[in-house]
């Protein structure tokens, strides 16, 4: 029992120094640049003063609302427009010229105020946004339930165990050494 | 940028990544495939920030706050180390491995992705702010990543069926 004792305080221990490393690296990360974000200025910040970004290299995202030459809108109201020069040339995952409503993101330099030359464009359609919901969700509660029916959780050592594991390893050490024969049927 | 994950094409490449290991090695049983498969899950925990966003968490705590290390390498770690205390000291070494590779394997997709920038996420934060080069193969939003690791799931099931240890089936018909 006092081995046990030990066992679940260094444990929790461990769990507590390993909590607070996350909780760390979570609030640093409030006041580093985003990892997962871009590294460049986006239309968030671009497009209230475009004139403090011209000659840099930014990324837009927004909505099609010309297409000869492409203009893009970035607040859904349709203020932010941006002329986007050589967008369909530059589109990297669809073959054919970007149409109106069409909800793309670009990067390459600001040339003007109201003007993006781009070295890259995607584009996304906005129904897919519902079908990655469902679509995770799926995979999430798989994954769920999966977990409930392969493992339980032990309250003697206050662990999680697989529910199939004692009685397999009973079966196969008895098969090794041959004395339990009493296990089998 | 910080768009709505694919977590089903995660989630069924760890499917066919712990598939194959039980097939290999007698000691990966189902409840061990779906530690591959919550590893290959663990990296998108950082979009919890779409149902409790990191300025929410920001106010409430008053502090600076962004979920987005849980998607990096260190953050990896992290859950992964905790992950592991939360199971029984015999298993636990088997269960940082499978998380291990279910996470890694999330990054490798993930790294793969399209991306306006030509860039990949940083991955190697807060260690250095270098970005590889995204791989440019698909976007998050794409249907066949789905498709193609759901064919290579049905895929490994038939093939686990076949080779893998016998009384692992006995064991499901109990």
């Amino acid at each position: 029992m006092p081995s046990l004792l030990t066992d679940q305080r260094s444990r929790i221990l461990a769990a507590l120094i390993l909590v607070v490393l996350l909780a760390g690296c979570l609030v640093w990360a409030g006041t580093t640049p985003d990892p997962l974000e871009s590294q460049y200025p986006d239309e968030t910040e671009v497009t209230p003063a475009p004139e403090a970004y011209v000659g840099e290299q930014v990324v837009l995202g927004g909505f099609v609302v010309d297409t000869d030459p492409v203009v893009i809108a970035t607040r859904a109201s349709g203020y932010g427009r941006f002329t986007l020069v050589d967008a369909d040339d530059r589109l990297q995952n669809a073959d054919g010229p970007l149409a109106v409503d069409d909800r793309v993101t670009a990067f390459g330099t600001l040339e003007d105020e109201s003007t993006l030359v781009v070295e890259r464009t995607t584009t996304r359609e906005t129904s897919e946004t519902a079908y990655m919901y469902v679509i995770s969700a799926i995979g999430g509660l798989w994954v769920a339930g999966r977990f409930i029916r392969g493992w339980r959780f032990d309250w003697s050592t206050l662990a999680f165990v697989p529910r199939e594991q004692e009685p397999v390893e009973t079966h196969s050490s008895n098969a090794t050494d041959d004395s339990g024969g009493e296990q089998r049927a | 940028m910080s768009s709505v994950p694919d977590v089903l094409t995660h989630v069924l490449v760890g499917y066919v990544i712990g598939m194959l290991l039980s097939v290999r090695h007698e000691g990966v049983r189902p409840a061990h495939v779906t530690l591959v498969m919550i590893g290959a899950l663990s990296p998108d925990f950082a979009k919890i920030q779409l149902f409790v966003p990191d300025g929410l968490v920001a106010a409430v705590l008053s502090v600076s706050f962004s979920w987005s290390p849980l998607h990096t390498l260190t953050g990896t770690v992290l859950v992964v180390c905790l992950g592991a205390l939360l199971a029984a000291p015999g298993c636990r070494r088997l269960v940082i491995a499978l998380l291990v590779i279910g996470a890694l394997s999330h990054h490798a997709l993930d790294l793969l992705l399209m991306t306006p920038t030509g860039e990949a996420y940083g991955v190697f934060w807060p260690i250095t702010e270098y970005r590889l080069p995204a791989g440019g193969l698909y976007l998050s939003s794409d249907r066949w990543p789905a498709l193609v690791s759901g064919l290579a799931a049905i895929g490994a099931w038939a093939l686990a069926r076949r080779y893998r240890p016998a009384e692992m089936d006995s064991h499901a018909l109990e």
